[in-house]
């Protein structure tokens, strides 16, 4: 009895998220991709780069699951080392965006004045070039490879991120509670510690959630292009991109990966807009 | 006499900016005293400055002019760190029992949030405070690990009352911390800082635009009207004798109910 | 004609929540007479303003009207069921028959709108006049008659030029301008500083003896009240607990949990130590009593109450109330 009351909050949402069918639904199957990309070498005997060009473009069967591509490869392996890097592309950019994001607007709302001039001008400029652009410029200057599409990536989206943390601050700093702990006679640091990061939480945790897609959508984009990932690395994109010749003839090409690229996008929407749900705990109980 | 006297203002006056270079005034040019062990209430109309005299003498808010003594210090002029020994000494009860209360903190953390800023105590002993300060507002020991959220709002004042006393503090203030509240509730929370400022000898600055709550805690009403003070007495001569005439018609606009043989 | 315009009866409003059937209103039977101001009081959560609102048809998304109905009866002598109405007859039933007047004024006003043309939409609607400019001499009339000082001036007027009185002044104008037969006013002056609370409730006495308007004022503030109603029903948590003229109430309260609330409101001029409360929390509806709903904090000790719900009994004349202690033979005793 007791010990149950004393888990921490983090095991709290953990339990409202198994009751929530919203979020364990989507949660699901992101944990199932995420396996799959990840034990996907024990599941598939192929390699994701040995050609066969005697089975060029093979149709499904035949012990390929989706058939084979244009260099006889299996489309099958190549999705599952695909999602990885998309995966990677979907997390690491969004984390390091939503950490930027975060402390720029913190920063912003904190400090105000020329502080907050400088940090939402700079984020304005970024919002106000498109983004694909901005990736563009990047991925010339460094060159196709993973490490630059992380970067045009987190250069992409710090800016709304920092937008959206900076006003939901404005708002907490705002709030009774907080006035409350400066009363009680609470630094500025432990304020920002102890209330507004801890309330800023699920706001962080959406904008993640909802940033990922983004971020898979414009690797995807990029690659398709061919400025982004460079063969013989994989990803979902790049396959999309270079079966479009062959997207009336053999379609199951393209649909693998974009399959792939829809259920990963909508199962992060998904996930995202039920924590928004489960994370303000006036309603959770609801 | 000087002594006596807990915090004072000398004519304090606040403005706050608008768009447009111009300025509202919200409290004008307001002097005050307030004495040890005393309950002083401050009634008046919405937007009469009362709310804004109150965050001026507990220093949550700068004066354009004036002085705010506290025992004896001028604390107008001081500022973060030289200020926080007299943060300590006051403490607030807010209006929105809902709001005033982290929701993401349990209600142990948000009671011990003031003693931890202190470093008061080790965490041993900060749980027994805690527990001790729960006793003292009445509410049982298993709210410990709860959540704001899970409590009715006359039990979130509650918690809202063990936080402000945690530091046993000279002085709080309340500011309309029973406004919100039902009437059978608010006489419930009425009574608790009744009791406790008897029990604790605490000052307790009283905010309300309630004058029949007013009449029942404050032993001292100081009427405002128009970002001035209108007229400040003991409560029996101000509700039985008021001078001025704004008091009068601030006395007649109560709905008076005549209630015989109840209990 | 029959002197009742609006009757409650065995009205159960419940909301659903994790697929049950939560009755927030339960078995309610109101009566408004022609004419008269009726007051539903109670603290929060008693279900006051749900049953006004399933009056209007407005409940939240959630709750709907599970059992019992409104019976509306025309002058006429047609009595019509305005829980079997369809939305659109109910809605054109309560722009001209039924005004409403709410607790904020400042949300219930459109910011972006004059005031004059908001009041004026309401005649326009439901197509009460011929053209603009009449409609906009009959607003200004009547802003004129609800007490706004240049009526001309301030018809052109945005919201939030207007103080929180004056707004609620432009409500009572909105609510009343289709000239209807009842007035439902949910917390008219909760927001509003006594001095102006004062002079609403007497403009909506006014307004209701003007035109032989009746009214159902839901508040949790005895004051208002008493200041204005002329009967009144005491809720607690889904049910009347008690209901009788507001003379009759006050001179004597029966019900123990009117009369803890009655003793728990400081009174000036009445200087005790503490003030008498009532124990406890008011609990959460969720859970379906068979016993009294008050058997938890009641002050009375009757083990009965806790199995058994007791029946509304007339204790004198027009006074009803819903308690074993005050039933026939059961002599009420006052400390």
């Amino acid at each position: 009895m007791k010990k149950e009351k004393r888990q921490n909050a983090a095991a709290d949402i953990l339990r409202a998220c198994l009751k929530n069918k919203a979020a364990l639904i989507p949660g699901i199957i992101i944990l199932i991709v995420i396996a799959l990309s990840v034990f996907g070498p024990l599941l598939t005997h192929y390699d994701e780069t040995s050609q066969d060009l005697l089975n060029r473009l093979m149709p499904p069967g035949n012990g390929h699951i989706f058939g084979t591509d244009e260099l006889g490869r299996d489309v099958f392996t190549r999705v599952l080392y695909g999602t990885r890097v998309s995966l990677l592309v979907a997390l690491l950019p969004t984390a390091l965006a939503v950490a930027a994001g975060c402390a720029a607007g913190v920063c912003a709302a904190e400090f105000k004045g020329a502080t907050d001039f400088i940090i939402m001008r700079l984020a304005d400029i970024m919002l106000s070039i498109p983004g694909m652009l901005l990736a563009m410029v990047v991925l010339y200057t460094l060159g196709g490879s993973l490490t630059s599409v992380v970067i045009s990536l987190v250069l992409i989206e710090w800016g709304g991120i920092a937008v959206v943390v900076r006003t939901a601050t404005l708002e907490i700093r705002e709030s009774e509670f907080v006035e409350a702990a400066v009363s009680t006679g609470a630094g500025r640091f432990r304020v920002m510690m102890r209330h507004i990061l801890p309330n800023l939480v699920p706001t962080l945790i959406v904008l993640f959630t909802l940033n990922i897609p983004s971020s898979i959508l414009s690797e995807s984009g990029l690659s398709f292009l061919g400025i982004g990932i460079q063969p013989p690395d994989v990803s979902l994109g790049l396959m999309a991109g270079s079966s479009r010749q062959y997207l009336f003839q053999m379609p199951h090409l393209a649909l693998a990966p974009a399959g792939m690229i829809m259920v990963l996008v909508l199962s992060f929407n998904f996930l995202g807009d039920a924590l928004r749900d489960i994370l303000d705990p006036g309603r959770r109980t609801l | 006499m000087s002594e006596n006297v807990l915090i004072s203002a000398r004519n304090v006056t606040k403005s706050f900016k608008l768009p447009g270079n111009k300025r509202h005034i919200a409290v004008d040019n307001v002097s005050l005293e307030m004495y040890k062990g005393e309950t002083l209430a401050l009634v008046g109309e919405s937007g009469c400055g009362k709310s804004t005299l109150a965050k001026l003498l507990m220093r949550l808010l700068d004066a354009d002019s004036g002085e705010i003594i506290f025992d004896g210090t001028d604390i107008s002029a001081l500022s973060g760190r030289a200020l926080r020994p007299f943060r300590k000494r006051m403490q607030m009860v807010f209006q929105d029992p809902a709001s005033s209360l982290d929701p993401r903190m349990k209600v142990r953390d948000i009671i011990a949030e003031p003693l931890e800023v202190w470093n008061a105590l080790g965490k041993k002993e900060t749980d027994e405070r805690v527990l001790e300060l729960l006793e003292m507002v009445e509410l049982k020991e298993s709210a410990m690990y709860k959540y704001p959220h899970q409590f009715s709002g006359g039990q979130k004042q509650r918690i809202g009352i063990a936080r402000a006393i945690a530091l046993n503090p000279d002085l709080i203030v309340c500011d309309e911390s029973v406004s919100a509240l039902d009437v059978s509730v608010q006489a419930q929370i009425l009574n608790l800082l009744k009791r406790l400022k008897k029990d604790l000898g605490l000052s307790c600055l009283f905010i309300s635009h309630d004058l029949s709550v007013v009449n029942f805690i404050a032993d001292r009403v100081c009427v405002m009207q128009a970002r001035k003070i209108c007229e400040i007495n003991d409560a029996k001569s101000l509700y039985e004798h008021p001078e001025r005439e704004y008091t009068r018609y601030l006395l007649s606009s109560i709905p008076t109910i005549q209630v015989k043989n109840v209990f | 004609m029959s002197d009742i315009l609006l009757e409650l009866k065995n009205l159960t409003v419940s909301i659903r929540r994790d697929k049950e059937d939560i009755p927030i209103v339960k078995g309610v039977d109101i009566a408004i007479p022609r004419g008269k101001i009726v007051g539903l009081v109670g603290e929060s959560g008693c279900g006051k303003s749900m049953t006004a609102k399933s009056v209007m048809g407005i409940l939240p998304g959630a709750a709907r009207v599970s059992f019992g109905s409104i019976l509306w009866h025309d002058p006429d002598g047609t009595v019509t069921d305005l829980t079997g109405l369809k939305e659109k007859e109910l809605r054109k039933m309560c722009g001209t028959k039924i005004g409403m007047v709410f607790q904020e004024p400042m949300t219930s006003l459109n910011p972006m709108m004059r005031i004059g043309d908001q009041v004026a939409e309401v005649l326009l609607i439901h197509k009460l006049v011929k053209n603009r400019s009449e409609a906009r001499d009959k607003v200004i009339q009547l802003l004129n008659e609800v007490g706004i000082p240049e009526p001309e001036l301030r018809y052109r007027s945005y919201p939030h030029e207007l103080s929180g009185g004056m707004r609620q002044r432009v409500m009572i104008a909105m609510a009343v301008i289709c000239e209807p037969k009842l007035l439902i006013a949910d917390e008219p002056t909760t927001a509003l500083d006594v001095t102006i609370e004062a002079q609403i409730l007497k403009l909506i006495r006014q307004m209701c003896e003007a035109r032989n308007m009746s009214a159902i004022v839901i508040t949790h503030n005895m004051g208002v009240v008493s200041r204005l109603c002329d009967s009144v029903y005491v809720m607690y948590m889904g049910r009347i607990m008690e209901r009788a003229s507001v003379r009759d109430l006050f001179s004597n309260p029966i019900h123990p949990y009117t009369r803890g609330l009655l003793s728990s409101i400081p009174r000036i001029g009445e200087n005790s130590e503490y003030l008498k409360t009532i124990p406890g929390n008011i609990p959460e509806s969720e859970k379906e009593t068979v016993g009294c709903e008050f058997c938890l904090r009641c002050s009375e000790d009757e083990r009965r109450c806790f199995f058994e719900r007791p029946e509304e009994t007339e204790a004198e004349e027009g006074h009803f109330v819903s308690c074993f202690t005050a039933g026939p033979g059961n002599e009420v005793h006052h400390e």
